[in-house]
């Protein structure tokens, strides 16, 4: 019997010697002209979430049952980033299965935000949006399931995006809750966003859940936005999304951008969502729910941790796979994973996970009711700025009301996005979030653009020119 | 809801495959509650004539072409494995202990 | 580096302009960034190492 060895790059994630032979590479087809066909952004380099897989290349989920695996394929997304000639930087840093909000639950250790290293840049997908806000990396991939690649956009003061449900394929993403995942751009600005998008979105047949229609034409969207001019369209203000909860700054920012979108000639009108209070109920229902069906398959059996039981138990496959378990996921997870597994109780599955899937119809009801009154709708992406690490991990639902503003478009399957506004009177960065109806999410690229263009002018350019990067004067 | 017994804990952790540790079971019998407000939650409003929606975009269901595909070799699909023999997976044995 | 720092400034529809006009070279953007990660991870820790902190 062969035991084969543990791969585990003792460094970080970073895949250096792969992103300079892809670069080479594309470099010599470039020198050629061989580029005919290739997509806008052909040649430039991304970071990816390690919740992609990622062939050849270790792939953990940030978990310790996934410590070391490197996985024999690539996902579509990753496939379409090679075909455009796009080096890969390296996977960053996340909540453990994307689970969080701070990227605190990362068995790697957590991730600190550029703005203030003693504070969190979100989760899930702290890395990525760390890793842009820093000049790490000018694009990075993230997941979404409930906010975290919008939120953490949010904490740097960076741009992240939420696709369509099934407008980017999810073949290759480690699946943590199926009806709600998707994967999505990364950036610093809106139109390399857009750009992004339309290279890895788009129907992919390995994915049943992929929508059969080509990208929306986003690019375009945000072009249009640039030119400042929003006659005819309609802001919908979502009147759950604010209030309570909400620091003063962040509500500061916010109004003060939807009055720039009215100058530019948009028309604000309020919208009523009155589900929108049971979103977060109801993701608490669903989520661990599919958390716990999709993480069943982390067992120490084909690939990933396998952890024996101790000496005086029986050295049984079912043994090992609930030692394995309780050794390789983390606190968060396991959480999770009990809570689903309550929830899909034998006789309650339809009084509980039924009753939270018919929350999720009266969410889109309300939403495509409010879709008839406005072309986009906004609301501050995340209640507060970034908080300091270590500051939400004694109580699981401070850290769960991160997202209240960002699980409704989860729920509804609308796309929705992020972009800077200012910052807060503590100098930190308030994410604006813009949602449009599904299958249209140029009706919010263009919006964001203009607002992007409209703020940027204001502050004499990008929102980082605020930002201290100390580590740049001392790169090489 | 009441609060979570011991009892409920540990069948869960049975369930979940996950061999919990004492501890573990005795805190997860408090911060289980948030789930136990979420289906008080939803309660109020999930009516009989309300539909549950399964995936929020919904597709009627498609075949691909009917083209063979190139599937992971052998190799490739062990290349993960804890244990291999002989091109297969190992695993524990099955039978012979209690739970 | 005075190069470094610009180029990794740039958006990424500006980096991909400059390599179609053949001004910088997809190398060339890989190595600045791989010079921003080495100085900036220390404190980040945006890409995860195997190792627990």
């Amino acid at each position: 019997m062969t035991l084969p060895s543990r791969i585990c790059t003792p460094s970080l994630h970073v895949s250096a010697d792969e992103a300079r032979a892809q670069a080479d590479e594309f470099d010599k087809k470039n020198a050629a002209g061989d580029t005919e066909g290739l997509p806008e952004l052909a040649g430039v380099p991304i970071a990816i979430k390690d919740m992609i897989v990622t062939k050849g290349i270790p792939t953990t989920a940030a978990s310790k049952i996934l410590e070391g695996w490197v996985p024999p394929y690539d996902a579509t997304v990753i496939t379409k980033l090679k075909a455009a000639g796009m080096p890969l930087l390296g996977k960053t840093n996340l909540d453990e299965f994307a689970q969080g909000s701070s990227t605190e639950h990362s068995a790697f250790g957590p991730t600190h935000n550029p703005w203030d290293t003693e504070r969190v840049p979100g989760g899930s997908g702290g890395g990525s949006a760390s890793a842009v806000a820093a000049f790490e990396a000018p694009l990075a991939l993230g997941t979404d399931t409930g906010g975290s690649i919008r939120q953490p956009g949010s904490l740097t003061g960076t741009v992240g995006v939420k696709p369509t449900y099934g407008g980017v394929s999810r073949f290759g993403a480690i699946a943590m809750a199926s009806s709600l995942d998707q994967i999505g751009p990364v950036s610093r600005n809106v139109l390399d966003s857009a750009l992004l998008q339309e290279i890895i979105g788009g129907h992919d047949v390995r994915d049943s859940t992929s929508i059969p229609m080509d990208v929306p034409p986003i690019a375009k969207a945000a072009r249009e936005g640039y030119k400042r001019d929003l006659k005819g369209v309609r802001v919908g203000l979502v009147k759950q999304l604010s209030g309570d909860g909400y620091q003063p700054g962040v509500e500061a920012r916010f109004n003060e951008a939807v009055q720039l979108l009215q100058s530019m000639g948009a028309e604000v009108v309020e919208v009523d969502c009155p589900h929108i209070e049971y979103a977060l109920a109801a993701y608490y229902i669903i989520m661990p729910s599919e958390v716990s069906s999709n993480l069943a398959r982390y067992d120490g059996m084909r690939y990933g941790l396998r952890v024996m039981p101790p000496e005086g138990v029986p050295q049984t496959a079912a043994n090992m796979m609930a030692y394995t378990r309780e050794a390789g996921f983390g606190d968060e997870v396991k959480r999770r994973i009990i809570l689903g597994i309550y929830a899909l109780s034998a006789g309650y599955y339809d009084a509980w996970y039924g009753s939270a899937q018919k929350v999720r119809t009266l969410i889109i009801d309300d939403f495509a009711k409010a879709f008839e009154k406005a072309d986009v709708l906004v609301a501050p992406t995340s209640p507060t700025t970034a908080f300091k690490l270590g500051e939400k991990l004694s109580d699981p639902l401070t850290m769960y009301m991160s997202d209240v503003a960002t699980i409704p478009a989860n729920m509804a399957g609308i796309p929705a996005m992020s972009i800077p506004a200012g910052l807060s009177d503590d100098g930190l960065p308030v994410g604006f979030q813009f949602m449009a109806p599904q299958k249209h999410d140029e009706q919010m690229y263009k919006p964001a653009a203009a607002l992007e263009a409209a703020l940027e002018d204001q502050w004499g350019g990008a929102i980082w020119q605020s930002l201290k990067t100390p580590w740049l004067d001392s790169a090489k | 809801m009441p609060t979570f017994t011991r009892e409920t804990v540990e069948h869960l952790g049975h369930l979940a495959q996950i061999a919990l540790t004492d501890e573990e079971a005795t805190r997860m019998q408090g911060e289980l509650n948030v789930i136990a407000d979420s289906i008080n939650k939803v309660q109020e409003v999930a009516s009989d004539d309300v539909e549950p929606t399964a995936n929020p975009v919904p597709l009627e269901a498609y075949l691909r072409p009917d083209v063979p595909e190139k599937p992971l070799t052998r190799e490739e699909a062990l290349s993960g494995a804890p244990a291999t023999e002989d091109g297969m997976f190992v695993a524990p044995r099955i039978l012979g202990g209690d739970e | 580096m005075a190069e470094t720092n610009e180029l990794v400034k740039l958006t990424a529809a500006q980096m991909a302009e400059k390599i179609r006009n053949k001004e910088v070279s997809s190398r060339e953007l890989v190595d600045a960034e791989l010079s921003v990660i080495d100085a900036a991870e220390p404190d980040l820790h945006a890409f995860p190492s195997c190792f627990r902190r």
